[in-house]
């Protein structure tokens, strides 16, 4: 078992470093398949390893080599994989196996693809070090490693100024989490006396909660940066930049996650701490209720997508606010299954349409693209919770926790309303790219993509679709073992299934009429508008309160400081004390005795 | 059998020897022998080096190959020299970089070669000198000797402005070492002696403590650099050439650190405590400060030498710490730093060599211009901003550490670090790395050469290895627990 899980670890890093080593010396498509084939097989042996962490019930841990030796605060390269890990590891392999497989097809004409394969490879072998690691410090390691991955990929288009931006902005805003998380995790290690994860959870209940509250709030802080969260989100929808199956990949399945899988990761000890449940519980209800309204406004097809993602994280942070830590991880899993096939159907989409983004300028697709079609279709089908898709049955559980804990009726109304619209901008997202033709669409010819792009669409469709129905049982069984029995009204478990079917079909019959009364609508709603097309002014917030002032400190005072007072009172002025105290010494020496004479007499003063 | 033999006599005066070997050269062949004669000292002292290494007992915290020998009684000048488990990585780090400074000057310096190299070797020579000697007086000698060579170096070989920077350089650290004679004067005339070892025995009155440490904090604080005695730094590094900015950034301000850890730490405890929060404070000022300044920069090297002070300043709070968290820290961060910001140097050398231009605006799509150039400035990069796997990163979480026994406060400022690296250093490879290849200085460049990637690629792998297992930590600790427990008792 221990060699199945370094086996799935380090293939891909293997697959990495191999293409990225040989690039000159191989043709691209060695790189390409070998690191597709190698994440292929991590994919097959995580399947393996979850069906026997599943029927072995308890965790494994192993330790591979010494890191850090300090006496006292020794730190080993230290493995554990339990039902978590197991979970994560097969998302994460899955659907790192699909982008890899789309990427061989959508980048076939980049001549940096191999760069491209290589750095997809690295990021899916770090963010299998971060689910998997059995320490603080070594979960922080796979924690920076995607964060680089996430920076590289996204200026994989380092020549252009757009990608460059975007890349910057991510690794900043990320490493503004970091700082917390590693303050956190320093935390931690004073309070708890150790970063152990199994003894950290040995030793919870010795620690006082206000240390614990502290350790578990930078912790969170940590997870708002990475999961994009309200406030520290604004990296998301630029990220876009980035080539569309990193976006699939990284941005919607599983880097984003990380931020919610290190809070289900330390659950036990986050489980006592009310008032920072119910913080938690209102940051991600006002996440997915912010994406959600921002994602009605935007006409990029990518950002739309990107801020459904941001509110679906939201939708996880609500359940662990809630103490639903399993809720938030089946949500987890539905939704990198079905985010990562909406993104990727986005892709052909938009290979399709000759590299357009924007939704208004869409030429008519209608069902010239059926295969896209349908996987679009079903990607927002299981988004919005359509009955028995995977997303209906996760986020079902997510509110039905939420409406059972204490603080629970202003986040689950927020909730319910956030349901409205992801149905919405959902609806209208799929009118807009595929029925165009209402608003007088280009009519241009389009074929379907590829057969090898659309190939692993369908991977990623049967979990769309059939997940949620399969693991519910057992996840809301894990749910009901940690907060409570869910007792709800019959008319209460439908109500946001209800809502979003309708909200879709409604919408979908508006849309695609495009009554005029819509544009009336929006001409009469213009600033509402404009506030949400411009998410809200927080790029132009945080442009006024923070990097203004940054630019402007570095550029003026400091050098102003620099040269007026340290250089000026400093060597400088010491040069200049000098050469005036030396004139002074030199104008007391006249020639003249007399005045010889009296400095004698004055010195001899001075000495009685 | 090691015990007979005078190692670390051998490995100081190896370089002179290089020195007396290039001055014997036929002048006909000066150039091309000395660049051998030099490269191959360099070389053999490294081996012996590491063979000390090897040797040495990382387990045991005190001094070890020990070397004695009375000079003169009247001075306490003594011949003592000795390595514990600080000095030992300083030592190795000194003759690892000096070797890799020598291989590059052998093709970036044009004129007169042979005596750049001869200055290279005196350099490594009083460097090794001061890192292994064990009497106050000779460390003091080879102290101010370092400023020799490179006031040469800078003042010979440098840019347009070298003659102010060299007098600015040569101004500044001699007014802190002034200070520091007289306090070593004084100390004399309260022990007798200049031995070290006697020296951490001596009974010294709290106020002495507290004035003679402030002798000793200037000459070090501004060696170091610290805010705000760093403005010679960013001027020297200038002017100064590729490899001699990489000696003095990856060597000569660890001399100010390790005067720190070395001498002033331990001999006056209790002044030292008494002046730990208001140099805290410096050290904080001096991160953000340096850090702002960085950001604003349009010459390369400015950046880099701003973003030394910002390290250095991480350096200086993780020591005033006092416990063992944050002195390990500091003195991994040194090794840390000293390796990174001399690869930096040489990265930025390696391009003003082609292009012949420090300014920033001049540059843009290296990346793609020159692919192997591109991943291992990037690698030092990420490095410099301290992610792990670097050797930055463990010694940055171990100064946060050591910072969070002292107050949260403290180690929420120093982590501010974390955010503040990225700011400028991301913004320095986004401006020459990434970008279009559309400005017209930069045309023509052609890749790293074996000799240039080998250089650059060794800091690498060295910070990497140090980063995933960080196997100096343990003598360090060793040498450094006898000073954290006089703190201990000093608080009381």
């Amino acid at each position: 078992m221990i060699a199945i899980s370094l086996f799935i670890l380090f293939l891909p890093l293997l697959g990495s470093a191999v293409s990225y080593a040989f690039r000159r010396s191989f043709r691209a498509q060695v790189a390409q398949v070998a690191t597709t084939s190698f994440v292929g097989i991590s994919c097959l042996l995580s399947f393996v390893l979850a069906y026997t962490v599943y029927t072995q019930k308890g965790p494994i841990q192993f330790v591979l080599a010494p890191w850090v030796l300090l006496s006292g605060f020794s730190i080993n390269w230290s493995f554990s994989i339990d039902i978590l890990t197991a979970v994560m590891f097969v998302v994460v392999t899955f659907v790192s196996f699909c982008v890899h497989l789309y990427s061989t097809n959508y980048m076939k004409f980049d001549k940096s693809i191999v760069r491209f394969m290589s750095y997809l490879s690295l990021f899916t072998f770090m963010m299998l070090l971060l689910v998997s690691s059995a320490n603080l410090l070594q979960l922080f390691v796979g924690w920076e490693g995607v964060g680089l991955c996430s920076y590289l990929l996204i200026g994989f288009w380092f020549e252009k100024d757009g990608p460059c931006q975007a890349s910057y902005k991510a690794f900043v805003v990320n490493r503004i989490g970091d700082f917390f998380f590693i303050l956190g995790i320093a935390v931690a290690y004073v309070s708890f006396g150790s970063l152990d994860f199994s003894e950290i959870f040995a030793h919870k209940a010795d620690v006082q909660d206000h240390a614990a509250m502290w350790v578990c709030g930078l912790f969170f802080i940590g997870a708002m940066a990475k999961s994009a969260q309200i406030g520290l989100h604004v990296w998301l929808p630029d990220a876009m930049e980035g080539p569309t199956p990193v976006s699939a990949l990284i941005h919607a399945a599983t880097m984003v996650t990380a931020g919610i899988f290190l809070l289900v990761r330390f659950s036990p000890v986050l489980n006592g701490l009310e008032t920072l449940n119910t913080i938690i519980l209102y940051v991600g209800a006002l996440t997915a209720f912010y994406a959600g309204t921002v994602a009605l406004a935007q006409n990029d097809l990518k950002r739309i997508i990107a801020f459904s993602t941001c509110s679906q994280l939201g939708y996880m942070m609500m359940a662990i606010g809630a103490t639903a830590y399993s809720a938030a991880l089946f949500h987890l899993v539905t939704h990198a299954f079905f985010k990562a096939l909406l993104f990727l159907s986005a892709g052909s989409v938009i290979s399709l349409a000759k590299g357009e983004h924007d939704v208004r300028k869409m030429p008519e697709f209608g069902f010239k693209a059926p295969v896209t079609y349908i996987m679009m279709l079903i990607g927002s089908l299981a988004l919005i919770g359509a009955p028995f898709l995977s997303g209906y049955y996760s986020k079902d559980l997510i509110l039905e926790t939420v409406m059972q804990s204490k603080v629970g009726m202003i986040p689950y109304v927020i909730g319910v309303i956030s349901v409205a619209l992801t149905a919405i901008y959902s609806v209208r997202l799929f009118v807009y790219v595929f029925h165009s033709k209402a608003r007088g669409g280009d009519s241009v010819e389009i074929n379907e993509s590829p057969f090898m792009m659309l190939v692993p669409l369908g991977l990623l469709a049967i979990p769309s679709l059939g997940i949620g129905y399969f693991l519910a049982p057992y996840f809301t069984e894990a749910v009901e073992g940690m907060v409570h029995t869910i007792i709800l009204p019959e008319w209460q478990k439908w109500l946001p299934t209800g809502i979003a079917c309708s909200c879709f079909l409604v919408f979908f019959y508006i849309f695609y009429r495009q009554k005029a009364s819509l544009g009336q609508l929006v001409k009469l709603a213009g600033p509402v508008h404009k506030f949400l097309a411009s998410k809200w002014y927080f790029d132009e917030l945080y442009s006024w309160i923070i990097v203004k002032p940054f630019q402007f400190m570095a550029g003026k005072m400091a050098p102003l400081f620099e040269t007026k007072v340290i250089d000026r009172y400093g060597p400088n002025g010491l040069a200049r004390f000098i050469s005036v105290l030396f004139q002074m010494v030199s104008k007391i020496q006249t020639g003249a005795m007399y005045h010889y004479m009296f400095y004698m007499l004055c010195l001899s003063l001075i000495h009685i | 059998m090691l015990k007979e033999i005078p190692i670390l006599t051998i490995i100081i005066l190896l370089p002179i020897l290089g020195v007396i070997f290039n001055t014997l050269i036929n002048k006909d062949l000066a150039e091309e022998n000395s660049k051998k004669v030099s490269l191959w000292t360099s070389f053999v002292t490294l081996a012996l080096s590491i063979f000390v290494a090897c040797q040495f007992d990382h387990a045991d915290g005190g001094f070890q190959f020990i070397e004695y020998t009375l000079i003169n009684k009247l001075m306490g000048f003594e011949y003592h020299l000795g390595l514990d488990g600080i000095s030992l990585w300083f030592v190795l780090l000194t003759n690892f970089l000096v070797s890799i400074c020598i291989l590059m000057s052998a093709y970036l310096i044009k004129v007169n070669v042979r005596f750049y190299m001869i200055l290279l070797l005196m350099l490594q020579s009083f460097l090794l000198a001061a890192f292994c000697s064990l009497n106050l007086l000779m460390f003091f000698v080879a102290f101010e000797a370092v400023l020799i060579p490179m006031f040469f170096i800078i003042g010979v070989w440098g840019g347009e402005r070298r003659i102010y920077a060299t007098f600015k350089f040569f101004l500044y650290t001699m007014t802190g070492s002034i200070l520091m004679l007289i306090g070593i004067v004084y100390l004399y005339t309260q022990g007798e002696t200049l031995n070290y070892q006697d020296l951490l025995l001596l009974k010294l009155t709290d106020g002495q403590q507290k004035w003679l440490f402030l002798s000793f904090f200037f000459a070090f604080a501004i060696k170091t650099p610290m805010w705000p005695f760093h403005s010679w730094l960013p001027e020297a590094h200038v002017q100064a050439p590729t490899t001699g900015s990489m000696l003095l950034a990856g060597l000569l301000l660890k001399l100010g650190g390790y005067g720190f850890i070395r001498f002033a730490l331990p001999l006056f405890p209790v002044g030292a405590l008494y002046f730990s929060k208001p140099i805290m404070i410096i050290s904080v000022i001096g991160l953000v400060y340096a850090s702002l300044m960085a950001f604003a920069q349009k010459d390369m090297k400015k950046l880099i030498a701003y973003s030394s002070v910002a390290h250095m300043a991480v350096i200086t709070l993780g020591i005033f710490t006092f416990n063992i968290f944050g002195l390990t820290g500091a003195v991994y961060q040194m090794i840390g730093h000293g390796l990174v910001s001399a690869g930096l140097f040489l990265c930025v050398g390696l391009v003003y060599f082609r292009f012949g231009s420090h300014r920033i605006s001049d540059y843009g799509g290296l990346a793609r211009m020159m692919p192997v150039y591109g991943v291992s400035f990037m690698l030092l990069t990420l490095a410099a901003i301290g992610l792990p796997l670097s050797i930055g990163f463990v010694a940055e979480f171990f100064i946060i550490l050591g910072a969070l026994k002292v107050g949260f406060v403290w180690a929420s400022l120093v982590a501010l670090g974390v955010i503040l690296s990225a700011v400028y250093m991301l913004s320095l490879y986004k401006n020459i790395g990434f970008g279009e290849m559309n400005t017209p200085h930069v045309q023509g460049g052609y890749d790293l050469k074996w000799y240039e990637s080998f250089s650059l690629f060794s800091i690498v792998a060295i910070v990497l290895a140090c980063g995933i297992h960080t196997f100096p930590t343990q003598s360090i600790e060793a040498s450094l627990t006898p000073t954290v427990s006089k703190y201990l008792e000093a608080v009381k």
